[in-house]
């Protein structure tokens, strides 16, 4: 065996956390970046146990008995920060032994807490590696972190658009086919009302479309006004509307809902010099567990309720009644429309 | 970012642009702002270590090294430490030879001839960042071979900038 000898500066500069602790107990010297861990108090002189905690192992009476230990895992703590674990490695020198540490998981908090530079660690020692990538990765993180959040938002004003009638901003068909499917599968009653503006036509033939555009968004205004936050008021395109009304299936409250939305939009709009007259058809169809109806075929139904509104002469509201089903296939227009045979009028 | 035409709004630093997009906003910057490519370069080589918005940049580089000289030498480790941080970040690598005393040479192996001028701009704001005086100039920029001379005056030419090892 070769024995080589250090000087004090040899070892300070190899290992700047390390102490010598004489035969006695007594600590020798103690390392500068140690020494700045101390914050002032002098370890030079002391006992060793006065100065650190042994954390393990648990039992020893001397610091020298770690030197006979079959586990290496050596941990401390310096009695003056109770925060701060060290690692640590002892080994027997001439003079006695030699005590080297290091932070373990702790290097953040002690660079932070004892103000520690680079020139603090030993040129070898990865802990400055470390502490950059610990660096790099909060820094990344937070980037991702931020991309992700943007993209969420991105990702929500895209589904918002999607869903929104954009003249209007009321819900469009997309949204409506959503609401009434979770509606079903919640199984709660609710009506369907569609309405079909009246004279229109008339008012983007006389005013132009500007004039149409415009009496969309104030019946686009009345009906937010006219129907409640739980109810969905959606526009199909066209002059068409139709209102999902929450927990409601009681005819003549529809029916007065209807009349009051009617009476309302046959107010005149005012549009640039012009006064635009309107009025609308409407018709009603009501789901109910019990219904068993599907979306498709409740959406008819209130179609086809409105058609005999539009056919008894306009300006009118109709619930929904079986006899339409023969009305509604034999004369009205709707026979023409493409329908699915599995359907269930 | 209209006139540059590229089909969308706005970067994100996490993601990756093809190279051509970089020539676009850089062809593009320079006739907006009436400055020549070489000195645009140069600019922003300063920016990515003076930006406060920037500033993790400035503190990852300066974990290279305690002075100055210490720093240029970790310019050899560059590439290795950037693809700690981020895994798929390519750098040109860098190779730092010392010629006589106080002067440097750092080699720069790079398919963009442009990167040296921004060397010289980032290498020169650390010398000011560490307190060095320092005269850093582009020695060769051919395309794949770049030399950046470095030639330190002054070690302890002014306080710095501070910079403190814990994240505060």
């Amino acid at each position: 065996m070769h024995e080589f000898l250090l000087s004090d500066k040899a070892l300070d500069t190899l290992l700047p956390m390390h102490v010598i602790v004489g035969f006695d107990g007594v600590i020798a010297h103690v390392g500068p970046t140690l020494e700045r861990l101390c914050e002032g108090e002098v370890f030079c002189g002391r006992q060793f146990k006065t100065a650190f905690e042994i954390l393990r192992p648990r039992e020893v009476s001397s610091v020298f008995d770690l030197l006979d230990l079959p586990s290496r895992t050596l941990s401390f703590r310096l009695n003056n920060s109770k925060r701060n674990r060290l690692r640590g490695a002892a080994v027997t020198i001439r003079d006695g032994m030699l005590l080297n540490f290091s932070f373990g998981t702790t290097l953040s908090n002690a660079v932070a807490e004892h103000d520690l530079t680079l020139t603090d660690f030993a040129p070898a020692d990865p802990a400055i590696e470390m502490l950059y990538l610990i660096e790099a990765n909060s820094s990344t993180a937070h980037l991702s972190k931020h991309l992700s959040e943007r993209l969420q938002a991105a990702h929500a004003a895209a589904q918002v658009q999607a869903l929104t009638d954009t003249l209007t901003g009321l819900d469009n068909r997309r949204a409506l086919d959503q609401a009434m499917d979770h509606r079903i599968a919640r199984r709660e009653v609710f009506a369907c009302m569609q309405f079909d503006l009246d004279y229109f036509k008339s008012v983007n033939d006389a005013f132009g479309h500007a004039a149409g555009s415009y009496v969309l968004q104030v019946v686009a205004q009345i009906l937010k006004a006219e129907f409640r936050q739980q109810d969905t008021i959606a526009r199909l395109g066209g002059d068409e509307f139709v209102i999902l009304i929450h927990k409601l299936d009681d005819p003549e409250t529809l029916g007065g809902i209807a009349r009051r939305i009617i009476e309302r939009l046959e107010q005149p709009i005012p549009f640039e010099e012009n006064l635009c007259l309107i009025s609308a058809s409407a018709g009603t169809s009501v789901w109910s567990p019990e219904s068993r109806l599907n979306a498709e075929t409740l959406l008819r139904r209130a179609d086809l309720a409105l058609y005999a509104s539009k056919y008894g002469g306009r300006a009118q509201h109709r619930m929904f009644d079986a006899k339409m089903l023969q009305f509604g296939m034999s004369v009205d227009p709707i026979d023409q429309r493409p329908s699915r045979p599995d359907t269930k009028l | 970012m209209y006139e540059a035409d590229l089909g969308f709004m706005s970067f994100e630093s996490m993601l990756y642009y093809d190279d051509s997009v970089t020539g676009q906003i850089l062809s593009l910057a320079c006739r907006t702002m009436h400055v020549n490519l070489e000195n645009l370069l140069e600019d922003l080589g300063v920016h990515v270590i003076c930006s406060p918005v920037l500033e993790p940049i400035r503190r990852l580089l300066r974990f290279g090294g305690a002075d100055f000289l210490e720093f240029l030498y970790s310019l050899d480790f560059l590439p290795d430490r950037a693809r700690l941080a981020i895994s798929d970040l390519i750098l040109p690598e860098l190779h730092v030879v010392e010629r006589r005393g106080g002067e440097y040479q750092i080699h720069c192996r790079s398919e963009f001839s442009g990167y040296g001028y921004i060397l010289v701009g980032a290498i020169r704001a650390m010398a000011d960042d560490y307190g060095v005086l320092a005269i850093i100039t582009l020695d060769t920029a051919d395309k794949g071979a770049t030399v950046v001379a470095a030639e330190v005056l002054d070690e302890k030419h002014a306080a710095g900038r501070r910079f403190v090892l814990s994240q505060q």
